[in-house]
């Protein structure tokens, strides 16, 4: 695992605005797409006041914090706790990969595969774990799913 | 105001035992299904209604009922144990169960929730055969006015969420942008980057298991357990028992909040297309503004999962006072339920007391049954539900996240949900970096739908949209003062801590 390390004020606040930021970009095209649409008096009649409550809300964080982090030297704000960055990116990917591969290759083969390797990248060593984890998992939700509840679950080239 | 004789009659058509095991089969069921994350409780009557085709419409309903009991409880189990709300409703309950669970308190977390749940569903039966015709009538009076100021107090509580009034106003409203997308009822089309499968809006599903569900287990990766110190939970059966019991105890200790809860429960879920979610996040508002202990809240206080849980629950006797007199759906569940009735033939409304009085006191006395059934039926689970937390994270997260995504695909059975899943997974990781209350963000989609639809409805009504619509009705007024009321308690609570913390700091 690897402990944060400490930044300067400048980059501090550069952290705190990358919530604001993204959030305030997706808003502000949402809001130009629906007022450019036909009868805005009735399209923006709740997104035009909670566009505009989200901007002045954003604005007055942003100045807030440039005062506490600039200012008085204040922490920037987010998890404290160690990251370990090999589980993290394990978990961000394979998660990711099986998603894309559920259609492609099948709902069961796919979260088999998904559950050994998860289970290896969060370190699991022992081969019953390995091996009755996955098959059990997914024996239970192909059965309960595809046979008791009557609910498809996807497939691709396999099951 | 009584139809002893209905009542009587209702009372015998339930001396059958095949219909009391069909009841604690639907319980069960609901409870399994409920606290599996994705798995609504509409999707749980949904699944099970090919099944109560060859049933008669008694043990039908009694048995979809069941369901609809079971599932909100069960909703509460994956929220207290794994902060993965098994339905929105159960959003606010994770709030305070989970922060009781990492303590190593899972046990007395659940055993408040069994005895909540199951009282506010006593007691929302109880207003079900008691007030049923005064509720219906108070719940006519809302109209689009008086709804959409129901969705704004549900959102005043993002007021109270966060230590950062100006994030959690940030997280709240984008919620509320985002919820509006889709097709709105004038046929204009916002936001869906040309994706049919966003016509509908943003499904709730997959925003919450992604936002709370897979960011939660992001963050569970760095620890080996869920409980802090690893294990926590009971050692033994005996003392896990015991711990149950207590919290089971602890709820009645709160009589106060029990029974208020109970009530704005029943109301709220008597109000069409209110719900249990809102239920749960007004009466929990309400709860912390007035507790003795309000800055508890949020760190695992039994009053607020006592508010959550009883309220979420009492609104399904309001939901089915309004489905039943009326024929009106108060949500999701009870349109199933509606289809349901009319699969055995059954158009409930006015015409359904007149002709089968019998059957309808029928329907609502195996209600009370089921309150009193989910009182030992919500322990039994949940004394083998809790286990669950000594199970390592490095086991547990490749389980939950398999359940996670099978539950989403199964809302709609589309990959779409799934991905979409992913993309709030990934804003839920970065907003709980830098400390945004996700809640607010879950809030504002569940609300932002209901204000949409209400303001528009009520431009539609009036021509416009302005203060005076508000004024000039009885409701609307009385919900405006509860709405500056809510305002100015959070308002003055916010400067109250501020003050503390500067008065901390000088000190320091």
């Amino acid at each position: 695992m690897s402990d944060p390390k400490p930044a300067g004020p400048w980059m501090r606040l550069a952290g705190e605005m990358v919530v604001p930021a993204v959030l305030l970009a997706y808003a502000t095209q949402y809001y130009v797409g629906v007022a450019r649409l036909p009868r805005p008096e009735t399209n923006l009649l709740l997104i035009g006041p909670v566009y505009w409550m989200l901007l002045a809300a954003a604005v007055a964080f942003v100045a807030l914090r440039a005062r506490d982090i600039l200012g008085r030297g204040e922490a920037a704000a987010g998890e404290r706790q160690p990251i370990d960055w090999f589980k993290s990116a394990a978990f961000v990917v394979l998660t990711g990969l099986c998603i894309w591969a559920i259609p492609v290759l099948g709902f069961v083969v796919t979260t088999l595969a998904y559950t050994l390797l998860l289970l290896l990248a969060l370190g699991v060593r022992s081969v019953p774990v390995l091996v009755l984890t996955p098959v059990l998992l997914v024996g239970v939700l192909w059965v309960g799913m595809e046979h008791y509840l009557n609910l498809r679950l996807p497939t691709g080239i396999f099951l | 105001m009584f139809d002893f004789a209905s009542i009587a009659g209702g009372a015998e058509l339930l001396m059958e035992w095949h219909l009391f095991v069909m009841l604690l089969l639907g319980l069960l069921f609901g409870i399994v299904t409920g606290a599996i994350p994705g798995f609504s409780t509409p999707l749980a009557i949904s699944v099970m209604l090919p099944l109560t085709y060859p049933m008669s419409p008694l043990v039908a309903i009694v048995f979809l009922t069941a369901v609809y009991a079971g599932g909100n409880f069960g909703a509460s189990i994956s929220a207290i144990l794994l902060n993965i709300p098994g339905s929105p409703q159960a959003i606010m309950t994770g709030l305070e169960g989970y922060p009781m669970t990492q303590k190593g308190r899972a046990y007395n977390a659940l055993g408040i929730s069994v005895a909540a749940s199951a009282t506010g569903n006593l007691l929302g039966s109880i207003f079900l055969i008691v007030v049923m015709p005064l509720i219906v009538l108070f719940a006519l009076k809302f109209g689009p006015p008086e709804m959409f100021l129901v969705g704004v107090l549900g959102l005043t509580i993002i007021a109270s969420l966060d230590k950062s009034f100006l994030k959690a106003m940030i997280a709240g409203l984008f919620g509320v942008l985002i919820s509006t997308t889709g097709m709105s009822s004038t046929g204009a089309i916002r936001g869906t980057f040309g994706y049919f499968e966003l016509m509908d809006g943003i499904a709730i599903i997959p925003a919450l298991i992604g936002l709370i569900g897979f960011s939660e287990l992001f963050y569970m990766l760095q620890k080996s357990h869920v409980t802090e110190g690893g294990g926590g939970a009971a050692a033994t059966s005996r003392a896990a028992a015991g711990q149950l019991l207590a919290g089971f105890r602890t709820a009645f200790s709160y009589p106060v909040a029990l029974l208020r809860s109970c009530g704005l429960g029943v109301l709220i879920g008597a109000l069409p297309g209110a719900g249990a979610t809102i239920a749960s996040v007004v009466s929990y508002n309400e709860a912390r503004r007035a507790s003795a202990t309000p800055e508890s809240f949020g760190d695992g206080a039994p009053e607020g999962l006592i508010a959550a849980e009883s309220a979420n629950n009492a609104s399904e006797g309001g939901a089915l006072a309004l489905m039943l007199a009326l024929g009106i759906p108060g949500g999701l569940a009870t349109a199933v339920l509606i289809g349901a009735l009319m699969l055995q033939g059954l158009i409930p409304g006015p015409r359904l007391f007149m002709e089968q009085p019998d059957l309808v006191y029928g329907v609502m006395l195996a209600q009370l049954l089921t309150s009193v059934c989910l009182f030992g039926m919500g322990l039994i689970v949940s004394f083998w539900a809790a286990k669950v937390v000594r199970i390592p994270t490095r086991v547990l997260i490749p389980v939950i996240s398999v359940f996670s995504i099978a539950g989403t695909y199964a809302v709609h059975l589309l990959m779409f949900d799934v991905g979409l899943m992913a993309v709030f997974a990934a804003l839920g990781i970065l907003l709980r970096r830098f400390d945004y209350p996700l809640i607010a963000v879950v809030l504002g989609i569940v609300l932002g739908p209901i204000l949409d639809a209400e303001l528009l409805r009520t431009y539609q009504t009036f021509g416009s949209v302005n203060p005076m619509i508000f004024l000039s009705r009885p409701v609307s007024v009385i919900l405006l003062g509860l709405l500056a009321f809510s305002l100015v308690t959070a308002v003055m609570r916010m400067l109250r801590d501020r003050r503390k913390l500067k008065e901390s700091e000088g000190n320091a």
